[in-house]
């Protein structure tokens, strides 16, 4: 007997590979070979071709006929995102635990939108944060709100999409 | 299993995605669409999740285009990038899938494709019965080792890729693979 391999107590992969039908020729004889006299190696040899089969009658079902047009969908978004909405779904895809991502999320809003109270862009030095300055980044034409207002709705939105 | 030639391809198609070609990118889809698609409703066993997540696989695939260099087959990469995805999402829902742990009733997903479509209806409640017991067989093995035989027995990748996908070494990976199929093997003996 063969005592080189033995994939019950040596070689285990020789049986899965065996069942897979991945060895060569040769090392498929040599496996037969050798179980024919040894028992626990036939008894598991033809539990794992037994399994091979059972695992073979597993179907998937068939994907959405629209998952390309989905898909590209998204692609197309992304390439017309602006910067902030870029910033906040490359920040979503952090190695963070779950918990931690919108806390994460949050914190970088809350300093752009520090940055964003205290930085009025055409303003005269030294006013910024007074009333008059204020006001002017309340209004809809101050583009950068606007940016930071689209940028917060969408990282609840994206958000609510990786729940 | 893909051949020598075919893995070639997806690396060069893959280069020319790099260097913009859209075309390249929608055979790369079309190639490996449906496998990763399966690959992952086997681990998560939700169509719908599976379907999300394989689109954020080859998103991940896309956005990563303008850097991507041939160092390892492109299937290994694609299923290093599922799995990790999928083993997250698992991580990140344990406690809802804790609480629906029955698989999805047929009547509510997409119709399954059965092995023989000329059967009784007592015969296809059987075979959705066996369906269910090597679903969920599978489905009871630790992640990695569910994530290693999907990848070994369904994708057929060699074990060095499934290392590379699973961070491990490909001892740890034939490992794995002897406990899973172990398990199942007495799990699912009386199907055989």
């Amino acid at each position: 007997m063969n005592t080189t391999i033995c994939p019950a107590k040596k070689n285990p992969e020789l049986l899965v590979d065996y069942a897979a039908g991945r060895l060569a020729p040769a090392e498929r004889r040599m496996v037969e070979d050798h179980a024919a006299q040894c028992t626990p190696c036939q008894d598991q040899l033809a539990g794992q071709v037994a399994l091979w089969k059972v695992l073979d009658q597993m179907e998937a079902a068939p994907v959405s006929a629209d998952f390309d047009r989905r898909l590209f969908a998204r692609m197309a978004a992304e390439r017309d995102a602006s910067w902030w909405q870029r910033t906040v779904r490359w920040m979503l895809t952090w190695e963070l635990p779950f918990a931690m991502r919108p806390a994460a999320a949050l914190s970088l809003a809350g300093v752009l939108a520090m940055g964003l109270f205290l930085y009025q862009p055409g303003q005269e030095a030294g006013r910024v944060g007074t009333p008059a300055t204020v006001e002017s980044a309340a209004t809809a034409d101050n583009p950068d709100v606007e940016s930071l207002e689209q940028a917060l709705e969408d990282l609840e939105l994206l958000q609510t999409a990786s729940l | 299993m893909t051949s020598v030639a075919a893995l070639e391809h997806d690396a060069q198609l893959m280069m020319r995605v790099r260097e913009g070609d859209e075309a390249s990118f929608a055979l790369l889809l079309d190639r490996h669409r449906n496998a990763v698609v399966h690959f992952i409703y086997r681990m998560v066993q939700t169509q719908a999740v599976a379907e999300e997540l394989a689109q954020e696989v080859f998103l991940r695939v896309y956005r990563s285009r303008t850097t991507y260099e041939p160092s390892a087959k492109f299937t290994t990469w694609l299923y290093r990038i599922a799995t990790h995805l999928t083993l997250n999402w698992i991580r990140d829902h344990r406690s809802e899938r804790a609480e629906a742990a029955l698989p999805e009733p047929v009547e509510n997903g997409p119709a399954r494709e059965f092995v023989d479509r000329s059967s009784t209806i007592e015969e296809a409640m059987v075979r959705e019965a066996r369906f269910q017991e090597i679903r969920s067989a599978i489905q009871s093995l630790p992640e990695k080792q569910r994530a290693a035989v999907l990848m070994h027995k369904y994708q057929e990748l060699e074990y060095s890729q499934i290392a590379r996908a699973l961070r491990c070494s490909e001892s740890a990976v034939k490992s794995l693979l002897f406990r899973a199929y172990e398990t199942l093997r007495l799990r699912l003996a009386h199907l055989s």
